[in-house]
């Protein structure tokens, strides 16, 4: 199981934003509320995970992880705060998880988008596609197209969970769409990046 | 004066992040400009291919590990090595409290 506080630390290593948003979080006692909260949230998380990671074991450990994570916590919150709250553990934890690759080539190839992490699941040529475009983005170009596109966070919630302003994150969304494979076809007659278009 | 729409708006638009005015003059302009348009079109079936890539994981049975029947017994061991520790804490500060008065009083 990933371990977060055994994970080598690097340079620059990301604030631990979730902190923050645990102390804006209300007090909330361990009830049938809260119960049903975690319920409803683990197959969404199960999902960022294994979208963020590409791996259905190392995406639950991640999952496991934060639900402890968050479970230990004083304020545990309900509902939208919760949300948002699991959403920047994981991603918090899983930078810690890319960052402690044992390979220093592994970091960076990682970062750079420029392995394959995806490779052994799924048979469909839909799933080959969505994979290979996954694949294809830097971990924060993922992370973005990932809250944003599936699991529907809007641009300023999705920038709180990744620890970014909004406009970062619109960059990033916007990177993240320009490696697309319907997108490459057309890149030839478009300029990279924001532009006006009228 | 026509209004200027950039690359994020046409994000926005596809993101479901406009309203209003600014909703109404970005649908004119794609319905206007083919190339954007085409733009929307390429990023909203990326977007529901990723979804449907993804979206099985979520019907899949959750396993064991992830329930909180499963959790909940992992976090009351902690709670209980956590009453443990600071009953052991509050011992030997009682025994180290009582032992001081005691040599004190006898000192005297």
């Amino acid at each position: 199981m990933f371990i977060p506080g055994k994970a080598r630390k690097p340079a620059g290593q990301p604030k631990i934003r979730w902190l923050k948003i645990a102390e804006q979080t209300s007090q909330g006692d361990w009830d049938v509320g809260t119960r049903a909260d975690f319920d409803a949230l683990t197959p969404a998380l199960r999902r960022y995970a294994r979208g963020l990671t590409g791996g259905a074991e190392c995406a639950d450990d991640l999952v496991q992880d934060a639900l402890l994570t968050a479970l230990r916590s004083r304020g545990v919150g309900r509902g939208a705060a919760l949300q948002r709250k699991l959403y920047a553990i994981i991603t918090d934890f899983n930078r810690m998880r890319v960052a402690s690759l044992e390979s220093a080539d592994d970091f960076g190839r990682e970062t750079r988008g420029e392995v394959v992490p995806f490779g052994r699941e799924g048979p469909t040529a839909r799933a080959v596609m969505g994979r290979s475009v996954l694949a294809a983005m830097t971990l924060a170009e993922r992370e973005a197209i990932l809250l944003v596109s599936v699991e529907g966070f809007s641009y300023d919630e999705a920038a709180e969970i990744s620890g970014v302003s909004r406009p970062a994150l619109i960059a990033r969304l916007a990177k993240a769409r320009g490696r697309s494979p319907q997108h490459a076809s057309a890149a030839g007659r478009h300029a990279p990046g924001l532009r006006v278009v009228s | 004066m026509t209004p200027v729409i950039t690359d994020a708006d046409l994000h926005a638009l596809v993101d479901g992040e406009l309203s209003g005015r600014r909703l109404g003059e970005v649908r004119q302009h794609v319905a206007q400009d083919i190339n954007a348009a085409l733009q929307v079109q390429r990023w909203a079936a990326a977007r529901d291919s990723l979804r449907a890539m993804l979206q099985p994981i979520v019907d899949e049975p959750l396993p064991l590990r992830l329930t909180l029947e499963r959790i909940e017994p992992s976090l009351a061991r902690d709670r209980e090595a956590y009453r443990r520790l600071l009953f052991a804490l509050g011992f030997v500060s009682g025994l180290v409290v009582g032992l001081g008065s005691a040599t004190l009083t006898l000192l005297r």
